[in-house]
């Protein structure tokens, strides 16, 4: 196939004694009479449309309302419509977002995986609602609650297992910090041994934290190191709760009885009897009054066994948010920025190819039908 | 102070004033009825000033620009013609063209109406646009769609063909 870049001579100068006419200048009048003939077969606008198309023009060409918004009952709508797309986009975004939130949950139960990552307490919250080694004694603990008063206010025993990872030698700090942070939650340290060394170290302890501040303590523990694993449970305690209590109601009651039995007694034998037992009595009221204090105790303080391994990598998490959290966290939410970006990027690249892809195809099929409709005239 | 919006605008409004006469012969001769060349005309300047702000001057000049516009409006009018299936040409009135004839100057016009009519639609659009609307070799190129030299050749085999076309019909 040839392809001509450059007109014919002849024809160029044809052309261009053409242009001389059509602008009145050239000699062949022929020519001139022919550009002539032809211009004056032009169509003239009539003055009323020409008036009409300035008016138009000078207005700007003012836009009618879009159909949509011509149809009656539509109209009231488009603000409910526009809300409801809001309320839509909202809930999905809170959907997302409530999604990750269960992952990270469910990474941090697993342990390993999120064992470089602090605890907040919320997390930790969400984690202690189902305990995965209490699930087994559910069944048992329903059914001992099922035996309680349902008035009973619940007594929940919560313990948990903490194990911290450091430095070799940050083992003392972090063990300084589990003791601080338990007296800044009105518990106390039960037991507690520490070893250091410069090759390794470790720390363990037995805190007994008042339930209230279970969730925060832990939450502030975690912060110390890295946490390697955190495991909770809990126990349903009302029924053994409420069985003390009878317990010790029913050794009161008695010992009213027995007193007055003996204040009535007369017999040498029967006062002696009577004193015997009035002394067992004594013994079970004080053996309840104690089970009644352990059960009590056992609902106000939670356990918290913590372990501190002295032979991870250092990582700076004492106390207050600082400068290096900020540098750490403010990565993290670039990282999660970036994550986002490339997901967002891996949708739009390809529907983006599509789009044009089918916008050119579209552009040229109307071109195709306008040129077909210029043959067909 | 002058915004781009005003700049755009006056701008615009001159190439209404240059061209707005020379847009309407051409899609009158691309439509073949008044009533709709007034229609496409005022059309194409609406589409023109909505877009008057993605004009491109390396794709070309402004009036090349409007007469694609042009075009483009003409020829879906054209296809929304086909799909109504219905015929709208300027009815004819016989009186009028009986007294029209005597006169030389209207049997010329007549000679070149009626050699005009046997030229196909593409060759009538290249003289519309050369004769009626002035445009040069590469405006016709741009509005077209072709290259210079594909239109200076049709242009000149469009005139041919006229030309016979008049010396035939005269």
């Amino acid at each position: 196939m040839t392809r001509h870049d450059t007109l014919d001579p002849a024809i160029e100068r044809e052309l261009e004694a053409l242009d001389e006419a059509l602008r009145g200048d050239g000699s062949d009048s022929a020519l001139l009479a022919f550009v002539s003939d032809v211009q004056a077969t032009r169509a003239q606008p009539t003055a009323a449309f020409e008036a009409d198309l300035d008016r138009r023009v000078k207005a700007g060409f003012p836009r009618s309302a879009p159909w949509l918004f011509k149809l009656p009952t539509i109209r009231p709508l488009v603000p409910v419509l526009g809300m409801a797309a809001c309320f839509a986009l909202i809930a999905l975004v809170a959907g997302l977002a409530l999604r990750d939130s269960g992952t990270a949950t469910d990474n941090y139960s697993a342990g390993g995986s999120a064992a470089e990552t602090s605890l907040s307490e919320p997390e930790i919250q969400s984690s202690a609602a189902m305990p995965s080694e209490d699930r087994a004694a559910q069944p048992d603990a329903a059914a001992k609650a099922l035996d309680a008063p349902l008035t009973q206010p619940r007594k929940v025993q919560r313990a948990a297992d903490l194990t911290l990872t450091t430095s070799a030698d940050d083992v003392q700090n972090v063990a300084d910090g589990v003791v601080r942070e338990t007296q800044k939650a009105g518990g106390y340290v039960a037991d507690s041994s520490v070893s250091t060394s410069t090759e390794s170290g470790e720390a363990r302890f037995t805190l007994r934290i008042p339930a209230g501040r279970l969730d925060a303590t832990l939450a502030a523990l975690s912060k110390l190191a890295s946490v390697g694993s955190l495991s909770q449970n809990s126990e349903d305690i009302t029924a053994q709760s409420v069985s003390a209590a009878d317990r010790l109601s029913d050794a009161l009651a008695e010992r009213k009885a027995l007193l007055r039995a003996l204040a009535e007694a007369t017999a040498p034998g029967r006062i002696a009897a009577l004193k015997q037992r009035i002394a067992i009595n004594r013994r079970e009221v004080a053996a309840a009054k104690a089970d009644v204090r352990q059960i009590n105790r056992r609902a106000d303080l939670s356990t918290v066994n913590v372990e501190v391994e002295g032979n991870g990598k250092h990582i700076e998490t004492g106390g207050a948010w600082s400068v290096g959290d900020a540098f750490h966290d403010a990565g993290r939410m670039l990282g999660f920025v970036a994550g986002a970006l490339v997901i967002a990027l891996a949708v739009a690249v390809p529907l983006g190819v599509l789009l044009g892809a089918g916008w050119a195809a579209f552009k040229l099929v109307v071109r195709r039908r306008r040129d077909a409709m210029l043959d067909a005239a | 102070m002058i915004s781009p919006t005003n700049t755009s605008t006056s701008r615009f409004d001159a190439l209404y004033r240059t061209n707005a006469a020379d847009i309407y012969a051409y899609v009158a001769s691309l439509l073949g009825d008044r009533a709709s060349a007034e229609d496409v005309t005022a059309q194409a300047f609406e589409r023109a000033y909505r877009r008057r702000r993605s004009f491109d001057a390396r794709r070309g000049n402004e009036r090349a620009w409007l007469f694609g516009i042009a075009r483009n409006a003409a020829l879906d009018e054209l296809r929304r013609r086909k799909r109504r299936a219905t015929l709208v040409l300027d009815p004819e009135d016989p009186a009028a063209l009986a007294a029209f004839e005597e006169d030389e100057t209207s049997a010329r016009w007549l000679t070149v109406t009626a050699a005009l009519a046997t030229l196909d639609a593409r060759e009538r659009e290249l003289i519309a646009l050369k004769f009626h609307a002035g445009l040069s070799n590469a405006e016709i190129a741009a509005v077209t769609k072709t290259s210079e030299t594909n239109a200076g050749t049709r242009l000149h085999r469009a005139i041919t063909r006229l030309r016979e076309a008049c010396n035939d019909t005269a």
